[in-house]
């Protein structure tokens, strides 16, 4: 079941589905009377209002208010989350979530919980931001031969193979297949395996076909892993972005 | 069964390592000694550790897993002053770990392994370049770069020999390097990774400052630390994701 709801949870039925459902990988919503308080690198406080708290399995935390688009406290993804249901029938379960880098600690104290709500989401496709990786197709397909190199020509955009829609199959000077993905930001191992997996099924009839990354920028390490796959990076410099910014790895990254 | 008393510096030692990283952990009650291995919610710091037997006054364990809620165990550990014994006992029955601390008994209520994320698998690296370096210097490394960023890089330079760090704020620039003479033990090879200062921080602050710490580096990976506690009788070793920086 997708979406399972329970309508005036007990405190115990709070702390499991809450228990369960992060463990599991679900998303899980809670509408309650609550007060919020939160102790970090600075504290707040807000009294008794009715609010829609989100838990999301990466330990991400929301509180909204009925009203605005922004949640009224927050904690990012990273933190540990749970539920104390209390001593006893008479009490608020307390739904907190704590983090250590920075130490940063949220309690959300659930008064009258409205309900609860347990979503087993699956959402794997990556968001692509509209008119920008929309504006790098464009740019790519009016022009391949500046874009990519000398003698290519783009056969067909988004095709689509048992893997998902691969951005352009294409073909070089000497006639030679060419996989082209395109990524809008800078491309990761992630992107690799992508284009990876679409290599090694077409390499099995065809193991002259090429593969290519296009992005604004990528990393050494991921320069590397295609050299050692026989496939190439294009660098597409006039999408690159201004900022310097440091992108987050996670261990299983490298497993 | 499980039934050991443990000094309490080793105990709390050994608490420190994991309780850097996360809030309860699984704790395998081996015949051999202890095995903890846990990963943060982020997935981006781990630690492998092992306490044999020896590192203990006595020790009787049959294979169990038991759920610990580490801040708990660790307050509990706190009450015991630095020469002092802790004695624990698990009762399978109740789930609950009976302490005893020169007289004071604790009754801690043991959490359902199945309950604590799951063990993390430890990726089979094989970095480029080895540090052996003493922990007071990595402490040293990690109080300099604090003052001026949020994350360090660690490196290797294959040609010259040295093991150097760089820390980079919006005005000023920390940079430390040290030599063959200034290391316990260096394999070099190019080597550079940047990471994420506060888990690097929490890591230092469970590192012995007289401990030989052992750290493998390479380009864009992860940072493997290995370090003794415990006379030699344990073993830690820290795991810390890079951040990788467009250029």
């Amino acid at each position: 079941m997708t979406v399972e709801r329970f309508a005036a949870p007990d405190a115990a039925t709070v702390a499991r589905v809450v228990g369960d459902g992060l463990r599991e990988g679900a998303v899980v919503s809670i509408e309650a009377e609550c007060e919020v308080e939160y102790d970090g690198r600075s504290g707040g406080y807000l009294g008794p209002g009715d609010r829609l708290v989100v838990c999301k399995p990466d330990g991400t935390l929301l509180v909204h208010r009925p009203s605005g688009h922004k949640p009224v406290n927050w904690m990012p993804g990273g933190a540990t989350i749970k539920v104390d249901p209390g001593e006893s029938d008479e009490d608020a379960p307390l739904l907190y979530a704590r983090r250590s880098n920075p130490n940063e600690f949220l309690r959300v104290y659930l008064q009258d919980v409205y309900s609860v709500s347990r979503f087993d989401a699956t959402d794997a496709v990556e968001y692509q931001e509209r008119g920008t990786e929309a504006e790098m197709h464009e740019y790519i397909e009016s022009d391949p031969e500046s874009a990519l190199e000398a003698g290519i020509r783009i056969v067909e955009h988004e095709r689509e193979t048992q893997y998902g829609y691969l951005d352009f199959f294409a073909q070089d000077a000497d006639g030679t297949p060419v996989v082209v993905e395109v990524k809008r930001r800078q491309a990761t191992l992630n992107h690799f395996d992508q284009l990876k997996r679409y290599m090694d099924l077409y390499r099995e009839s065809n193991p002259e076909v090429r593969g290519m990354l296009v992005a604004p920028s990528t990393s050494d390490r991921v320069k590397r892993a295609l050299r050692d796959n026989d496939m190439e990076f294009v660098r597409l410099a006039e999408f690159d972005v201004e900022t310097r910014e440091a992108s987050e790895t996670t261990l299983t990254d490298f497993s | 069964m499980f039934k050991a008393i443990v000094s309490a510096d080793t105990l709390k030692t050994t608490l420190d390592s994991v309780s850097v990283l996360v809030d309860e952990c699984k704790i395998h009650l081996e015949e051999d000694g202890l095995e903890i291995r846990a990963v943060d919610p982020a997935n981006v710091g781990m630690v492998d550790l092992s306490l044999s037997a020896d590192a203990f006054e006595s020790y009787e364990a049959d294979g169990g897993l038991i759920g610990v809620n580490l801040s708990r165990l660790e307050d509990i550990a706190g009450m015991a002053d630095a020469g002092q014994l802790v004695s624990l006992e698990l009762d399978e029955e109740t789930r609950k770990l009976h302490i005893q601390i020169d007289g004071l008994e604790y009754t801690l209520t043991l959490i359902d392994p199945d309950s604590i994320r799951q063990e993390p698998d430890i990726p089979d690296l094989d970095l480029a370049a080895e540090v052996v370096v003493e922990g007071k210097d990595i402490n040293r490394a990690v109080k300099a770069a604090d003052m001026v960023s949020d994350h360090i890089a660690l490196g290797v330079d294959g040609s010259n020999e040295t093991f150097y760090i760089d820390a980079e704020g919006d005005a000023d620039d920390v940079h430390l390097e040290l030599d063959r003479d200034d290391l316990i033990d260096l394999s070099a090879a190019d080597a550079h990774s940047l990471f994420s200062l506060d888990y690097l921080k929490d890591m230092d602050k469970a590192i012995p400052k007289d401990a030989e710490v052992t750290m493998e580096l390479g380009e864009e990976f992860p940072v493997k630390m290995h370090f003794d506690i415990a006379e030699g009788m344990g073993h830690v070793t820290f795991m810390l994701a890079p951040r990788i920086q467009s250029n």
